[in-house]
């Protein structure tokens, strides 16, 4: 009889020549500006796509250690300044970030699962570029815009709307690196909301999601300006520009909700895939845009 | 090869590895310390769930050299004075577990859970383990074992 031994069963993480934990942002930019390997903060994406063999690199560049990278503030008044690789559960439970973004706390309780979100960084959602990523659609009726480091020196901004190109794929260089996002404080005549359909309630991917935003005239109470973003219906996260429009300039009632959402289902144009067909999916967006739009108007007018 | 120090369960444990190894496999085959599961390897199942610096994490694709600096805690960290803790306990007596591989992963997020929170509704509970999944228990049992340990009213 031989000994029982137990057989190691090691995650292969192949083909990593190097390892880099730079401790400034100077020196991280030299690391990538050398191609020598893929940014990463929490690897819930690049560590999980590296194991799947989905993907190579030639090195792993640790960003954690970056000053700054992972702090966030708040000033009631001031917006949300977000270091990009700030884990989701830091914002998920500040009572200063859910009471005033709502949207953006209900898709960040949607991700994943507690352990992932305390390892998940909001930076690393946005430059993985999923169509369904849950933080998307939230910043982007927020208007949170994007600082990473450009061509060259120095840094660009834009808005999160502006950021994604395609599915996996984002405005920054190969050797750029995102840095922070900024949340401008919401107005006391918006609301906004967030929901997403997944057949489980954690650890699933979006069908669909969306977020509304409206805001509110003071004196009139009509419409000021309504702003909706889809994911998982296009190859990135998109606004349903039509269906905004129809909503401004008019008294908010539930028929005009409700022809938004037809609207924002007909504009929008999904594909086909393991998770719905393209038809369920223009359902769903019917459906939860009516409902963001609705909860939004409630949060609105409080 | 790296060579680290890391502090788990309030001890020192000195071993060599590569900066981009899991946490998990150290654990389990460097450090012996096989509590912590290995189900999925991708973070999804949430079988290899332990604390760091007091937060639940996915130890399989946490990599070692983020450990470096940090408290790491793990089922095996549990017991005091040769006892199972009380969570360990409830989960035994009131049949929270069935083939066991689940069950340090669930401990542990409802460890993490019952420092911040020590008196959770159910809800909150469920939603603290929604990162654990069981596929013997159908979880009303192990939501219970947990109500129990919490000592807050079980349905």
């Amino acid at each position: 009889m031989t000994p029982f031994r137990a057989h190691p069963i090691l995650s292969p993480v192949l083909g990593l020549e190097g390892y880099y934990e730079p401790a400034s942002i100077d020196e991280a930019l030299d690391i990538l500006r050398r191609g020598n390997g893929k940014p990463f903060a929490g690897g819930t994406d690049v560590i999980i796509n590296l194991r799947r063999r989905t993907v190579t690199y030639k090195g792993l560049v640790n960003i954690k250690r970056l000053p700054g990278i992972a702090d966030w503030s708040t000033e009631p008044g001031e917006g949300l300044h977000i270091g990009a690789a700030t884990p989701f559960r830091d914002l998920e439970s500040s009572p200063s970030v859910t009471q005033r973004y709502s949207a953006l706390a209900e898709s960040i309780r949607v991700i994943g699962s507690v352990q992932l979100r305390n390892m998940a960084t909001i930076g690393g959602n946005l430059c993985n570029a999923s169509p369904a990523a849950d933080s998307a659609p939230a910043l982007i009726v927020s208007k949170a815009t994007v600082t990473f480091t450009g061509n060259g020196d120095g840094t660009r901004s834009c808005l999160v709307e502006q950021f994604f190109s395609g599915p996996g794929r984002s405005i920054l260089d190969p050797d750029g690196l995102l840095l922070s996002l900024e949340i401008p404080e919401p107005e006391s005549n918006s609301g906004d909301c967030f929901q997403r359909f997944t057949p489980r309630g954690a650890l699933d991917i979006a069908v669909v999601s969306a977020a509304s935003r409206i805001t509110l005239d003071r004196s009139s109470g009509r419409v000021q300006e309504a702003v909706i973003a889809l994911g998982a219906v296009a190859p990135t996260p998109v606004r349903a520009g039509k269906a905004e429009e129809v909503l401004v300039g008019h008294e908010p009632t539930p028929d005009l909700m409700a022809q938004a959402a037809k609207i924002a289902k007909e504009e929008c144009n999904p594909i086909s895939d393991i998770r719905g067909s393209a038809s369920y999916r223009q359902a769903l967006v019917e459906v939860l845009v009516r409902r963001t739009l609705e909860q939004a108007l409630e949060r609105a007018q409080r | 090869m790296e060579h680290y120090s890391l502090k788990i369960n309030g001890n020192v444990y000195e071993t060599d590895a590569e900066p981009f190894e899991s946490l998990l496999d150290v654990l389990r085959e460097k450090l012996r310390l096989t509590g912590s599961k290995k189900g999925c390897d991708e973070g999804e199942c949430g079988s290899c769930t332990v604390l760091l610096d007091g937060k639940p994490v996915l130890s399989c694709i946490l990599l070692v050299s983020d450990v470096r600096e940090k408290e790491v805690l793990t089922i095996e960290g549990l017991p005091q004075g040769g006892e199972p803790h009380p969570i360990q306990v409830e989960m035994t007596e009131r049949g929270g577990i069935q083939c066991g591989y689940c069950t340090p992963g669930i401990i542990m997020s409802a460890y993490a859970l019952l420092q911040e929170n020590p008196r959770p509704s159910e809800d909150e509970i469920r939603f603290a383990i929604a990162g654990n999944i069981c596929r013997c228990t159908g979880y009303s049992k192990i939501v219970e074992a947990l109500q129990a340990a919490a000592g807050t009213p079980i349905r």
